[in-house]
């Protein structure tokens, strides 16, 4: 067992602060938080909590690996994810127990997503409200919007070609995309769309994505 | 017990300045007491534009390292009795001021004074984290620009992250001539991405730019536009129940005003 400082555990105002060494590698990181909170797993049995990663910039890919790591060996649930520059908010309502991983959950956002704000999620993503231009969702599943997408999503972000896009209207000022593949809206598709509200989804048929209208799913 | 709102914007040289002084003189003016603290360390400009840096002693960063009381440092105005400033310092940067210490300068205040109005420099750094610590409410000020209204954005997210509930928008500089020709964002417009109440419109009026090189306040000028917006906007703050009807009565008044550019 690793007994030294690279991973320390605190509790903080809103959840778990978990302060990481600046000068560990990300490999000695994962090592001691994986031997961490196999030794406080129970600590932690059933809590729902919210973490903070402090002391070391990482990744969002790295902080979704650490993720992982308490998952694994935890019964935590984690329901709320913030970077040390709290600016990143990563919200991953990934259900802990292994077993339930592999089948994706749903997280749903109360509110609009504003510029800067981020979701990362294994599994779908439902926003209640509008997810505005500088805004992300990165979702493994589906995405669905009650509201305008402006922002960045990309759904099937793991390569799943069965994933969606849907909204009540679609207005991104740079792309969407499914499995990996982009789709572009044009100015004057955009400008076109403006005003109008049409609930449409996005979806990969073939290899290609495909943009239809709601109203046109049978 | 004393209101701290915080004036913000993300982006810089949308008015939070203008605008923090014209609100301030205009509740001073109805007699309500007023301090309004500069939070943009280095980078010192609310005491140019209310004309009052002459007489500058002390500022906010002797203030919060102790080194005088905050009665000392706070400025009063003396064409409206009920006004002080509190001037921030020119020669230190962001990292002067912590938002512990913000805290509690403004729970201070509020024992004292109705209003604390706090000028917040731009940007989402230290220096944005320092202003919106102590504040209770926040006035977000944009132009009818993409980039200012997405820079907006931004910053209503940090500030219901930071539990601001109570987020209001200034639009400033609008140009009824432009938005009449379709080439401006209109207020339905930014309130569709914002989503947050309206406060006030404020239309562009040169005016600003004489009162403001003058070191007074448009607020106070009887025939501007923009002062008459202010002036609206002071007294929606004072009673909360005006919002929702005034900002149609800023319909009218914008209206009146397109119509004296179609007249011209």
């Amino acid at each position: 067992m690793i007994k030294d400082n690279t991973v320390i555990f605190k509790g903080g105002k809103s959840g778990i602060v978990i302060l990481l060494a600046e000068d560990a590698g990300f490999e000695r990181i994962c090592q001691a938080l994986r031997a961490k909170v196999r030794e406080a797993g129970k600590f932690f049995a059933g809590t729902q909590t919210s973490i903070t990663f402090k002391g070391k910039q990482l990744s969002e890919a790295q902080i979704l690996e650490l993720l992982d790591i308490m998952n694994e060996e935890t019964d935590i649930s984690v329901t709320f994810v913030e970077d040390l520059t709290g600016q990143m908010q990563v919200a991953a309502a990934m259900q802990p127990a292994p077993q339930f991983f592999d089948a994706p959950d749903t997280y749903f956002h109360k509110g609009s997503l504003r510029s800067g704000q981020t979701i990362i999620q294994n599994g779908s993503v439902v926003v209640m409200g509008d997810v505005n231009a500088g805004a992300e969702i990165v979702a493994t599943g589906n995405v669905a919007v009650f509201g305008v997408v402006r922002g960045l999503v990309h759904a099937g972000s793991g390569g799943d070609e069965n994933a969606f896009i849907s909204a009540i209207s679609i207005l991104p000022n740079q792309f969407l995309s499914i499995a990996g593949k982009k789709v572009h809206y044009t100015k004057e598709m955009l400008a076109a769309k403006k005003n109008k509200i049409e609930p449409e989804y996005v979806f990969v048929q073939d290899g290609f994505i495909i943009v239809d209208l709601i109203a046109n799913i049978k | 017990m004393g209101e701290v709102i915080v004036v913000t914007s993300g982006k810089g040289g949308v008015g939070k300045t203008t605008t923090t002084a014209n609100i301030g003189t205009g509740l001073a003016s109805m007699g309500r007491s007023v301090v309004l603290i500069d939070a943009d360390i280095g980078l010192r400009n609310l005491d140019v534009v209310m004309g009052l840096e002459n007489r500058i002693v002390y500022d906010l960063v002797d203030v919060v390292e102790g080194k005088c009381r905050y009665k000392q440092a706070l400025i009063r105005d003396k064409r409206y009795p009920e006004l002080h400033l509190l001037a921030a310092a020119q020669t230190k940067d962001k990292s002067a001021v912590s938002p512990e210490q913000m805290v509690k300068l403004c729970s201070q205040l509020t024992d004292e004074f109705d209003f604390i109005i706090i000028d917040c420099p731009a940007g989402i750094e230290q220096g944005f984290k320092n202003a919106i610590a102590g504040a209770h409410k926040a006035i977000v000020v944009a132009t009818p620009e993409v980039s200012s209204v997405r820079d907006a954005d931004r910053i209503v997210g940090l500030l219901k992250s930071a539990d601001i509930s109570e987020v209001w928008l200034i639009l400033n500089r609008l140009r009824p001539d432009l938005i009449r020709r379709g080439e401006m964002m209109t207020l339905e417009d930014v309130v569709d991405i914002l989503a947050i109440d309206v406060l006030g419109v404020v239309p562009d009026d040169e005016a600003i730019v004489v009162t403001t090189n003058r070191g007074e306040a448009a607020v106070t000028e009887a025939k501007s536009p923009a002062g008459a917006a202010f002036r609206n906007i002071v007294a929606r703050i004072v009673d909360e129940n005006v919002p929702m009807l005034e900002v149609q009565e800023d319909g009218g008044f914008m209206a009146k005003i397109k119509k004296i550019f179609r007249k011209g």
